[in-house]
């Protein structure tokens, strides 16, 4: 495991939800679901990396434990995605277009939900529970963040295979 | 002799998942039904792919693993299975693994985001129940009864 990292405060810092609150310190450049995250994902031409948890959660606790507090895991992050977090029990009705979004293009869409949008709102690939290590036949972060990258770089893989988002411009 | 077996082999690959039915359902004997823990897969049984198998009323359960309503109503489902068997198709869509291509047909048409999701479809795929929640097993058994009967 890698060295855990102390970040500087990112922008869940004015959140009120308990799940985003206690991610505001994490190293991850988190943003909550919004505009601006949008904004950034289309001037950085970058894929969003999306998680969706909750405070009851515990295999949302073990991904922030083990990949979201880890300094290389966060650095790797901030450097390839603009990354969203989203409080599973604050908002229902998103969660519920997310989880259709998953289930739909057959992914896991139990919690959490990890996803991997593009900047105009297609999710075209996701997860749940990602281990930071390959466990019991399940990928890696890094391994289903590193191929997200790889369909987000082959662009008829994001616009064939993918479920439209409704998302504020 | 020969001709006929492998028609008959033919005929069970070109219609595999329609033609097996889950059976032997069975729920995880480890779940926890005071939180929303993960447990595993919530029910168990033989040819867990498969999806609806017209002719037939069929009963869809659709579930997260981790998710206290969801093992609420697999209990009822178990339940259920234990008494209608005979009369009644079980599909179990878990949407926490890989889907077939049966159940994701019903995915694409009926999941709207919330779990559980109940259906009952007539022999022709037609819904009779078709909401997110739980259900009372009475209800249930009302709509089976009024279906078989038909």
């Amino acid at each position: 495991m890698g060295a855990l990292a102390q970040g500087n405060p990112n922008h869940l810092e004015s959140e009120k939800s308990p799940y985003l609150k206690r991610a505001s310190s994490q190293p991850v450049d988190w943003y909550p679901w919004g505009k601006e995250a949008f904004k950034r994902a289309r001037d950085l031409h970058r894929p969003i990396l999306l998680d969706v948890g909750a405070v009851w959660c515990p295999w949302c606790s073990l991904m922030d434990r083990d990949t979201y507090t880890i300094a290389a895991s966060a650095s790797y992050i901030n450097q390839h995605f603009v990354a969203v977090k989203v409080d599973f029990d604050a908002s229902p009705k998103l969660v519920a277009q997310l989880q259709r979004g998953q289930a739909v293009l057959n992914f896991p869409a139990g919690l959490p939900l990890t996803s991997f949008i593009t900047p105009d709102g297609k999710l075209y690939f996701g997860a749940g529970y990602l281990p930071s290590e390959p466990k019991g036949g399940k990928p890696s972060f890094r391994e289903a963040a590193d191929e997200a990258l790889v369909r987000y770089a082959n662009k008829s893989q994001t616009e064939d295979d993918s479920f439209q988002l409704e998302v504020e411009k | 002799m020969r001709r006929a077996t492998l028609h008959f082999a033919l005929l069970l690959l070109l219609g595999g998942p329609a033609l097996f039915a889950i059976d032997n359902l069975k729920l995880n004997t480890k779940l926890d039904y005071t939180s929303d823990s993960a447990d595993g897969p919530l029910i168990t049984g033989d040819d867990p792919k498969s999806g609806f198998v017209p002719g037939k009323t069929n009963y869809v359960i659709i579930y997260g693993e981790g998710c206290f309503n969801s093992k609420r109503q697999a209990r009822r489902t178990v339940e259920l299975y234990n008494k209608y068997r005979s009369q009644v198709h079980f599909v179990v869509i878990d949407l926490d693994v890989q889907r077939s291509t049966e159940q994701q047909k019903l995915v694409k048409q009926y999941y709207k985001g919330y779990i559980p999701h109940v259906l009952v479809l007539d022999a022709h795929g037609e819904p009779l129940y078709n909401q997110s929640g739980e259900v009372d097993s009475g209800h249930v058994e009302e709509i089976f009864k009024s279906s078989v009967d038909r």
